[in-house]
């Protein structure tokens, strides 16, 4: 009896019991559309918010000097001419900036309860390059602001509608208090961007989120009274070459000024812990899921034993005219097999609809990997496959006589 | 034709030599048969008489290769079948045999055409070929006009020559018919034996187990068993056995 032979009349035995085998697989169809409804999802919303981090953070470097070495003199530390000779030595940067990142918080100069704990990036025009924004009022820091140290800001937009409610807040003064050097200076507000994390905020998660700022670096040396820098920021121009770029750039530096007191790493995302709470989610429903299939499994072999019983009379009938044990052992197991793969195939189109329904309602395009579709499939013929062997056993085991003799 | 042949020089289909069969329940030996011999050559229509309990349908088993003996030999179409695992079992009962139940014993499924195609399919037989040897089959008992229709949709009578055409189609050394018309009226029992009848003129060799003396009449010879033993081998057709 070859495949064919058995695949149909396994279809048709299937079809004979249709509301039956329907039900047997709705543990299977619960079970693979929630892994795919659920994988589209996390797919999609972490391609949202990688798309907002990688604005922030990844394929770019932050260089650092050791100011604690040994080695380390004044004369090492990070300076504006070290950036020219970097720009003319190496190739392939497409942005450099030195940064300073502070703790700030911001004091709407009218509304005096109004006060936000923020981050403030002070840098020049390349950061625009590096940490690119969208501005959604108002305009960017200019470069003759960035030089001459204007005290210009520009924010976030959940933090100016904070602030200003429905006002604009272009124009309007706010007071920046640097806590940990026990300053504060007045603020012009210039410009206002959208938040890097807006998409995380579509999923409800907006409450917590931190605030940007962004002021001239030449501003930030006058109120802290440095000239030097403490890190650069650099872009490489391939990303794909960001650590032999980087490797050039410390080579440089080296020749420069002095060895071993230079050192570089990729700026982490910031969203790497969202990241891990969509991981931790998405395990957690691949749990739950794991639990609906292995149920499912048993709703298959538990039918497929009935559907043994109940056709005893047919094996013995089969038996008699020469089915071998394998015959019968591949009919019950085909179709145990091809039980759980339609169901399988229902659940991967039911996934797809649950997947762009909820992805509608929460903003969310869905993402469906065709990897997670195959995996899908056989997993549920797998499925098919392991719990359909004891009910085919007991089928091809049983005795023609005593088969025959059942009615 | 073939009555010119003589019996002696006919191929033996059946050889049966001590052959004993013993059910255990506990304690209890259940001697079902004892010390059976006899053969079966080709072209004979053999008739299995007795009583309920006299061994008959324990006897049509293992002529079936459905169960094997428990001491003594059974050669089919000089195969000893005594030592054959369940897969070769499987094979004679597929090749060699053609079985016709009392419960007619088809799928309710199946259509007439696909319940005959049935054996070949475990034989591998392609599906063309296939269809086109079970209608052949079918026509040979009178139905080729019901080969569409599924056993719900035909008589006692008629299930039973679906049934005779399932155990033609393979081209079988025997066709072992047991209690065939048991489930009849007297008019199906009646096409069913002609059917027979005229297959084993055509030069098949038939084994039918029955209890109803009539029909023992319509085959060639009888054999009855009683209490597990053969106790008597009944000539009917004499000028088949002339030179016996």
């Amino acid at each position: 009896m070859n495949f064919i032979e058995i695949f149909k009349s396994s279809i048709q035995s299937l079809i004979n019991n249709k509301m039956r085998s329907l039900l047997t697989m709705l543990g299977i169809i619960i079970g693979i559309s929630s892994v795919i409804a659920m994988s589209g999802i996390g797919k999609g919303g972490e391609k949202k918010i990688a798309g907002n981090l990688a604005s922030s953070g990844l394929g770019v470097y932050q260089i650092t000097v050791d100011k604690d070495a040994d080695e380390y003199k004044s004369i090492y530390s990070l300076e504006k001419n070290d950036i020219e000779y970097i720009q003319n030595n190496v190739d392939g940067i497409m942005a450099i900036t030195p940064t300073i990142r502070q703790r700030i918080a911001i004091r709407n100069k009218l509304g005096k309860d109004i006060e936000r704990m923020a981050v403030v990036d002070s840098t020049t025009l390349d950061y625009e390059k590096i940490d690119e924004v969208v501005y959604t009022e108002g305009r960017p820091i200019l470069n003759i602001e960035y030089e001459e140290g204007s005290p210009v800001v520009v924010i976030d937009h959940f933090t100016a509608k904070k602030i200003f409610n429905t006002q604009t807040p272009l124009g309007k003064k706010i007071n920046i208090e640097f806590r940990s050097l026990q300053k504060a200076k007045e603020f012009i507000i210039v410009g206002v961007f959208q938040h890097p994390y807006t998409a995380i905020s579509e999923i409800g998660l907006s409450s917590r989120l931190p605030t940007f700022a962004r002021i001239p670096l030449t501003q930030m040396q006058r109120i802290m009274g440095e000239e030097d820098y403490e890190t650069l920021i650099v872009m490489p121009k391939n990303p794909l070459m960001g650590n032999e770029t980087l490797v050039r750039v410390i080579e440089q530096l080296e020749i420069k000024n002095h060895s071993d007191i230079y050192d570089y790493e990729e700026r982490i995302p910031s969203g790497s812990e969202l990241k891990n709470i969509l991981e931790t989610l998405n395990m957690f429903i691949l749990f739950v899921a794991g639990i609906s299939l292995f149920v499912g499994g048993i709703g298959v072999m538990n039918i497929m034993l009935v559907s043994v019983t109940e056709r005893i009379k047919e094996i013995g009938i089969r038996k008699a005219i020469g089915a071998r044990r394998k015959d019968i052992l591949f009919q019950f197991l085909t179709e145990s097999i091809i039980l759980s793969l339609v169901g399988g195939i229902l659940g991967i189109i039911m996934g797809y609809l649950i997947s762009y329904m909820v992805g509608y309602f929460i903003n969310i395009p869905p993402i469906i990997s065709p990897l997670i579709v195959l995996i899908s499939a056989v997993i549920s013929t797998l499925i098919g496959l392991v719990f359909g062997v004891y009910p085919a056993r007991q089928a091809s085991m049983l005795n023609p006589i005593d088969a025959l003799r059942n009615e | 034709m073939s009555d010119h042949i003589n019996y002696n020089d006919r191929e033996t289909v059946i050889e049966i030599t001590n052959l004993d069969k013993i059910y255990q329940t506990g304690d209890l030996e259940l001697k079902a048969l004892d010390n059976v011999s006899y053969t079966i050559k080709s072209g004979e229509f053999v008739a299995i008489m007795g009583h309920s309990g006299s061994g008959k349908s324990t006897m049509m088993n293992i002529l079936g290769c459905l169960d094997t003996p428990t001491s003594g030999t059974y050669k089919l179409d000089k195969i000893d079948i005594s030592n054959l695992n369940d897969n070769e079992l499987a094979n004679i009962r597929n090749k060699k045999i053609g079985f016709v139940f009392q419960a007619f014993n088809l799928l309710p499924k199946l259509k007439s055409w696909e319940n005959v195609a049935l054996p070949l399919v475990y034989s591998g037989v392609h599906a063309k070929a296939r269809k086109e040897r079970a209608l052949e089959a079918l026509k040979s008992v009178g139905l080729e006009n019901r080969a569409n229709h599924r056993p719900n949709e035909l008589s006692g009578g008629q299930c039973q020559r679906v049934a005779i055409a399932r155990a033609l189609v393979g081209n079988p050394e025997i066709i072992m018919a047991d209690e065939p018309t048991g489930n009849l009226d007297s008019k199906s029992e009646g096409e069913i034996i002609e059917i027979f009848k005229k297959l084993n003129r055509q030069g098949a060799t038939i084994v039918m187990v029955t209890h109803e003396d009539n029909l023992g009449q319509n085959c060639k010879r009888i054999i009855r068993f009683h209490d597990g033993k053969l106790i008597k081998n009944e000539v009917i057709d004499h000028e088949f056995y002339r030179d016996f």
